[in-house]
């Protein structure tokens, strides 16, 4: 077979679970030495297609045919031997074993009935060369950051003679130049061994570099599928969402005034050094970095869920005991963590729990709940933030990954808080719940909060903050006003440390003189 | 459009789904439906035509009679399962507080002695174990497991290994705490009622029991909302060792008389009547409400058997067998939602 033809068919692929039907009908059609994106909101059925395609799911109706045999795939095993490998959201790496084991797990060289270590590390060092890891087969891989662990499970679809390589979501957790080697290396998949790459992404700019065909799916059915040529990012969007999104980034300009918060020389041996900066009402500051810079920690030390060495946080004048989040809630601080799933919601526990959970002491009298305050309570930002549930007492776990974040806001939001930093605010979510949560962000701008906003993506910094503060290696090594003349390269190499810049950093004078100037 | 019907359907069931979904509402109905199995199986055995055997009034009292200690610490019991935590070592705190109980009666034969000193030493009991799961984040299974060595040990020390009989003579007030009437209703049932109704009040309607419940769900969210998540868990424990207590003195009212060699296995029957209330060993689900058809559908359970003549051995078996499938049935429960979530 030669690049370009098609191998794997799905026709009119139904999947129907209790009460909905995920899937109605999608066809998609993959070809060798191609990447296939596949575009959708959350909850647009991706998954599950993926999940027939694998053999997770038996499909309900439809054909899915594999070099025009017809296939019934009973176990993912079934699915891999047949040349389909998917990469999921999750890993699955076995951390206490070795990057070779890993590699070859379920699939290990054998000489007569005992592992042929020989070969194993000869053909893991081929694979790792192959990736361009210049990591040893006898690491563990529990020591390996996400994006060698997800460089290694995609070896492990190679060790399985992959045809089919489907990756969900794969830079969600990697850092800029994690993401570009996993990009150099689909394109070597790709260009050189002929394989069919199956693309998921919320990322769309990824999606317009990487993909030769996209599909975009909408409530399980197919909307559009044609080549990445054809398209422009803004039809992209238009077919997601099933109408066109004007403006993704929706920052209104608010009136900044006092300080609100001030850290001074906040310092965490070995994690991040001297680092201050002071934000004002009505402005938000980003932070950006590259995963692991350490800005999710020194946000974690303002709020006390981390201690810190030396160095203070002043809160509206008021200088903060560190080392205890009830405190930090208590003087109004919110946090909206970076895994909403593992750090800030309760899965198994109503919308309405999860929601006003920080507020409950003031919606109580003597430690008993007023019922009727907190439904009132949940019911306004329900309805203010427009999160889709058919109501408050539904469990948090079963909406979707873009109501549940808006559920975490809300939760913050509920205690009136009078700095608000969120971490990763839109990971994982799609573009119509993306753009409700900058024009949250912007309302509470111009109703006078301080925001903090850690992102890895520096279109949203540009596009949703005031001001960027960069952080190389736990030190803060930039802090510039958002200007139409500010560049997306000049941040970058600020965040990886390269070039320092600190033309905005905070104080009334300097402020006025530029005011004087323009 | 799929989609619509769905939720429109949901909604048009969501009154009697949600009664349904309710806890205890579905171990309720199983628990008539096996009682009328019991009823069915018992005619068929002693050849019917003597009337009714097993759903007598007589016989329904009595099995709630047998469980009032059970469901007493069941209640404490469902507080610190509700924060994924469990306490092994109530069936031996239980035993040694009974001791205590008993030694305090005799030397003092001083009610308030006797009734305040044994919830407290309870109390204490709780707090060292809730320190230690949580402070010191040690693994309850293994911490309460080690613990109920300690207090086995300490109810053979307390008492030197004999049996202490509290003289039949003892302080009235001691004796009115566990064996007041008033009218038909025992006061051992009156303590049961409290004890659910305060338990349950707390669970559902304060701040503390709120967070609780996220504490078991989500620990780790608990943190980050500022839930003092290590005090709610070792107040859990406290109420469990007051519980354990109660339970003691009022136990020990009745029968006047202490074995510190009963290895009881109340441990096992409390955390069964838990479970099949409906509470989940991954935390985050329960109520008191359940518990109660769980302490009941536990009498049930075990009076059935007894009257269908098992031997105890028998019945532990079973009992073994039918907590090993409710925990199942709750595993495979996650799993199926974790299956619908991926879907969405």
């Amino acid at each position: 077979m030669s690049r370009g033809d098609i191998f794997i068919e799905l026709d009119d692929i139904v999947k129907v679970f209790p009460g909905v039907r995920a899937l109605d009908g999608v066809s998609i059609k993959i070809a060798e030495g191609k990447v296939h994106a596949l575009c959708g909101e959350n909850g647009a059925g991706k998954s599950t297609l993926i999940k027939v395609m694998t053999g997770v799911h038996a499909r309900d109706g439809g054909d899915y045919r594999i070099d025009g045999k017809t296939v019934n795939f009973k176990s993912t095993k079934e699915a891999i031997d047949a040349g389909v490998s998917c990469v999921y959201q999750e890993l699955s790496i076995a951390p206490q074993l070795d990057v070779a084991k890993n590699l070859f797990i379920g699939n290990l060289p054998m000489k007569g009935h005992i592992i042929d270590h020989k070969t194993l590390y000869e053909k893991s060092e081929e694979i790792l060369k192959f990736l361009e890891m210049d990591i040893s087969p006898h690491m563990i891989a529990g020591d390996l950051s996400v994006g060698q662990q997800q460089m290694i499970e995609i070896g492990r679809a190679l060790t399985r003679n992959a045809r089919l390589i489907i990756m969900d979501e794969p830079t969600s957790s990697l850092s800029e130049a994690e993401t570009d080697t996993l990009f150099k290396v689909i394109k070597t998949l790709v260009e050189d061994r002929n394989m069919a790459i199956i693309y998921i992404s919320h990322k769309l700019d990824e999606v317009m570099e990487l993909a030769d065909w996209i599909t975009v799916i909408r409530d399980g059915k197919n909307i559009i599928s044609k080549a990445k040529t054809d398209f422009t990012q803004a039809e992209l969007v238009k077919n997601m969402i099933g109408r066109p999104l004007e403006n993704l980034y929706m920052k209104e300009p608010a009136e900044i005034t006092d300080t609100m918060l001030e850290v001074n020389h906040l310092t965490r041996d070995g994690v991040f050094d001297d680092i201050s900066f002071k934000v004002r009402k009505g402005e938000v500051v980003g932070f950006f970095g590259l995963v692991g810079a350490g800005r999710s920690e020194i946000m974690r030390a303002i709020f006390g869920v981390d201690k810190y060495n030396s160095g203070e946080v002043i809160l509206d004048g008021k200088k903060l005991k560190g080392g205890d989040p009830a405190k930090a809630i208590e003087n109004g601080i919110g946090f909206c963590t970076e895994d909403r799933k593992k750090e800030g919601l309760a899965l198994k526990i109503s919308i309405l729990s999860n929601m006003t959970l920080v507020k409950l002491k003031a919606l109580s009298h003597g430690g008993v709940v007023d019922r009727v305050a907190q439904r009132r309570a949940a019911d306004k930002y329900m309805k203010s933030i427009s999160i889709k549930a058919p109501s408050v007492n539904q469990l948090v776990g079963n909406l979707s990954g873009g109501n549940q974040q808006k559920v975490v806001v809300a939760k913050w939001l509920l205690m009136d808080p009078k700095v608000l930093i969120v971490d990763e605010p839109t990971r994982g979510i799609d573009v119509g719940s993306k753009s409700e949560i900058y024009s949250i962000l912007s309302d509470l701008a111009k109703q006078g909060m301080a925001i903090i906003v850690v992102s890895s993506e520096v279109e949203e910094i540009m596009g949703v903050c005031d001001k960027v503060i960069t952080i190389a290696e736990g030190k803060k090594t930039g802090e510039m006003a958002i200007t139409p003349e500010l560049t997306r390269e000049h941040i970058l190499s600020c965040a990886l440390g390269t070039e320092t810049d600190f033309s905005a950093e905070t104080d009334g004078e300097k402020k006025e003189e530029v005011k004087e100037n323009g | 459009m799929a989609d619509m019907k769905a939720k429109k359907k949901g909604q048009e069931n969501s009154r009697w789904q949600r009664f349904i979904h309710a806890d205890g509402v579905s171990v309720f109905f199983a628990m008539i439906v096996v009682a009328i199995l019991f009823e069915i199986i018992l005619q068929v055995m002693r050849g019917g035509g003597g009337g009714l055997i097993f759903l007598t009034p007589a016989n329904l009292a009595s099995i709630l009679r047998q469980q009032l200690y059970v469901g007493i610490i069941a209640f404490g019991m469902t507080l610190v399962m509700i924060t994924g935590e469990i306490d092994l070592s109530v069936g031996y705190q239980l035993t040694m507080l009974c001791s205590i109980c008993a030694l305090f009666m005799i030397k003092t034969n001083n009610a308030f002695v006797g009734i305040v000193g044994t919830i407290g030493i309870g109390i204490l009991c709780g707090f060292v174990n809730g320190w230690l799961v949580s402070y010191l984040r040690l693994n309850s299974f293994i911490t309460t497991l080690g613990m109920s060595s300690v207090y086995s040990a300490l109810a053979l020390m307390v008492s030197a290994g004999t049996v202490l009989v509290i003289p039949n003579d003892c302080s009235p007030a001691f004796q009115w705490f566990g064996t007041a009437k008033f009218g038909p209703i025992s006061i051992l049932i009156v303590w049961f009622i409290i004890v659910a109704v305060v338990l349950g009040f707390i669970l559902s309607r304060t701040v503390y029991g709120q967070q609780m419940y996220i504490i078991g769900s989500n620990p780790i969210a608990a943190k980050f909302s500022g839930i003092h998540y290590k005090r709610n868990k070792l107040i859990a424990y406290m109420i469990v060792g007051a519980c354990c207590g109660l339970a003691a003195v009022v136990m020990m009212a009745n029968v006047k008389s202490s074995n510190p060699q009963s290895s009881s296995g109340t441990e096992m029957e409390v955390i069964l009547c838990v479970v099949l209330g409906g509470c989940a060993v991954t935390g985050g689900k329960g109520s008191v409400w359940g518990t109660i058809i769980g302490v009941l559908f536990y009498g049930v359970l075990n009076t059935g058997f007894t009257m269908m003549n098992l031997t105890e051995y028998m019945r532990w078996i079973i009992m073994g067998l039918i907590m090993v499938l409710v925990l199942s049935m709750d595993v495979l429960q996650e799993r199926g939602v974790k299956l619908w979530k991926k879907k969405a």
